[in-house]
């Protein structure tokens, strides 16, 4: 009886079929994104807030950094405006990852599964990544671990806090020089979560500084690349999280 | 039940749920964070049925009997544990996509609608999501806001609707890239009787000029007798009854009731075929089976003793007939007719 079920999968056996070309795609999730904004203009006031909390927080780190220090003239030898450089390149890339996969967020993606917002976007006929992507748009504040985080909201329907060790941790880590972490730490962030190529390498490599760690030449062009890879694992995850969730509901 | 081309085919439907079996006491909550036991669920356990393009399916059972699981299959949400399934050519959950552009769904509280968003652009954008050309969608609204008297609101956020709006804007939203068949979970749901109204005309006018095939569960009877002239009943994971409602009605329906208001006062009211089940003053009801005598026999045995001044036949509640099938579990799997065989 069994033999009629095979593996599930996202793909139509058609390509033609398929669906949205990338083109068509792209103009989706415009429209998507367009929605998202004219929903949050909606709330102007509570925009506002979340526009001036978000720059208040901003500041009041940079601050904590630049009086650290006044005490002490150097982070593991690197002068406040280098790390000021560091800590700006991090959250520049972090608040702008957010932004766009806030979507994903495994909070607010939990939630969604649990209401069936999830089972709604499943039964529309265009891709579920893109449709994800659409369903949240964060205007005022990591992509491919928010993927991982909202997968294992499959399994768990409450997101796990753990997942945000990871990103909103990792930002803190990524703040200031790798180097006077504990080597361990450091190997965590390299082929764990590989943090270190998003900022410290390129910013150690601008500076002309000597790379402590032993990351080797090529580590600052590495970042692009990291990141694709570490985007298409979660995005395999992901996958497999859709088919597990068909088979279970939840 | 033969059809020729049914547009949906289910043979031997199962889906089971693995539910992970709690035991009390602080301790065992910390064991199954490293061993579960599981229990084997079976929510549907080997349905088989054929509808034909074109009908309206009424599916029907208590809280828990598998109903929306059965649907959730037929919509390719869920992947079934085994059995077949074919929806218009498609294996629902295998090509989504493809799939889901070719059906209408409308899951009863969940809205599909974008909530902050006046109801056009809700519209607006899932014919950019179904690439529904400009001028259908433009014919397709002008006729399902026409129906659904939409007009009122179209321009108001889907939070601010009331619920019958909003099912009326999901049905609107469920209908405009002019899907094949309409699958909808429990659809009047918490509605008042003129929105309940609404919405069955709304289906039943799509059914006709369209040619639509519906699929809709609900716990109001009134939308099975208002909508459909066929019924799938599932209970404990097994279809217990499929077939017309009226021989639903004629198998299970129980006693039909006569309501007598004499002429005259009499003591003795009794006919033979009936029992007298209440009186008062000049009014008799009597109770009669159907197997036994017809309203029209037992009518003329009435008249033949007595003057009557009016008389009505009254049929039994369809709702206490359900009742009383999953109650009692009349039925057993083997007497839901001829798919089984």
């Amino acid at each position: 009886m069994s033999s009629a079920i095979d593996a599930p999968s996202e793909s139509a056996p058609n390509s033609k079929d398929r669906g949205l070309g990338v083109l068509e795609g792209l103009d989706l999730y415009r429209r998507l994104i367009g929605a998202q904004i004219r929903s949050l203009m909606q709330y102007r006031i509570s925009f506002a807030f979340d526009f001036i909390s978000t720059g208040l927080i901003t500041l009041v780190e940079c601050a904590a950094v630049a009086i650290v220090f006044q005490r002490f003239d150097s982070l593991g030898c690197w002068s406040l405006g280098e790390v000021a450089l560091l800590y700006g390149t991090v959250t520049v890339a972090f608040k702008t990852m957010e932004m766009l996969f806030v979507g994903f967020d495994p909070s607010g993606f939990g939630e969604s599964v649990r209401l069936g917002g999830f089972d709604r976007i499943m039964l529309l006929p265009a891709g579920l990544t893109l449709q994800v992507l659409g369903s949240r748009f964060a205007l005022h504040r990591i992509g491919a671990l928010y993927i991982i985080g909202s997968t294992i909201t499959f399994w768990t329907i409450d997101s796990i806090e753990a997942i945000n060790i990871f990103t909103y941790g990792g930002q803190e880590m990524m703040s200031v020089p790798m180097h006077i972490y504990h080597p361990l730490m450091r190997r965590f962030f390299t082929f764990v979560v590989p943090g270190v190529f998003l900022n410290y390498a390129p910013v150690v490599h601008l500076l002309g500084r000597e790379d402590q760690i032993g990351l080797g030449p090529t580590a600052p062009y590495l970042a692009p690349f990291v990141g694709l890879i570490a985007m298409i694992g979660a995005l395999a995850f992901w996958r497999f999280g859709v088919r597990h969730y068909q088979s279970t509901g939840t | 039940m033969s059809l020729k081309s049914p547009i949906i085919h289910v043979r031997g439907l199962e889906k089971n749920f693995r539910v992970a079996r709690y035991r009390g006491g602080a301790l065992s909550a910390l064991r199954s964070l490293i061993s579960r036991e599981y229990r084997l669920v079976r929510a549907v356990d080997g349905v088989s049925f054929d509808i034909a393009a074109g009908e309206i399916v009424g599916y029907l059972g208590p809280n828990g009997a598998g109903k929306s699981t059965t649907l959730k299959m037929l919509t390719g949400l869920l992947v079934p544990s085994g059995g077949e399934l074919l929806v218009d050519g498609f294996t629902p959950w295998r090509e989504r996509r493809r799939y889901v552009a070719r059906i209408g769904a409308v899951f009863g509280q969940r809205t599909s609608l974008w909530w902050d968003l006046p109801v056009i652009e809700s519209l607006e954008l899932l014919r950019h999501i179904y690439r529904v050309p400009y001028d259908r969608f433009k014919s397709n609204l002008h006729e399902i806001g026409e129906t659904l008297d939409l007009g009122p609101f179209l321009d108001t956020p889907v939070r601010s609707l009331s619920l019958g709006q909003r099912m009326r804007a999901d049905l609107a939203a469920a209908m405009l890239h002019e899907p094949k068949l309409l699958f909808l979970d429990e659809p009047t749901i918490g509605l008042d009787v003129v929105a309940k109204e609404s919405i069955r005309n709304f289906i039943l006018s799509m059914n006709r000029s369209r040619g639509t095939t519906v699929v809709l569960t609900t716990h109001d009877l009134s939308d099975v007798e208002k909508l459909c002239e066929r019924v799938m009943i599932i209970d404990h994971g097994a279809l217990i009854f499929d077939g017309r409602l009226q021989s639903l009605r004629d198998r299970f329906g129980g006693d039909r009731r006569l309501v007598v208001d004499f002429e005259d006062e009499h003591v003795d009211v009794a006919v033979e075929g009936a029992v007298v089940a209440e009186r008062d003053g000049r009014r008799a009801i009597y109770s009669f089976a159907r197997e036994s005598v017809s309203a029209a026999e037992l009518i003329g045995r009435v008249a033949a003793r007595y003057r009557i001044r009016d008389l009505e036949v009254r049929e039994p509640e369809i709702e206490a007939t359900v009742r009383r099938i999953y109650e009692e579990r009349l039925l057993d799997k083997e007497s839901t007719g001829a798919l089984d065989k």
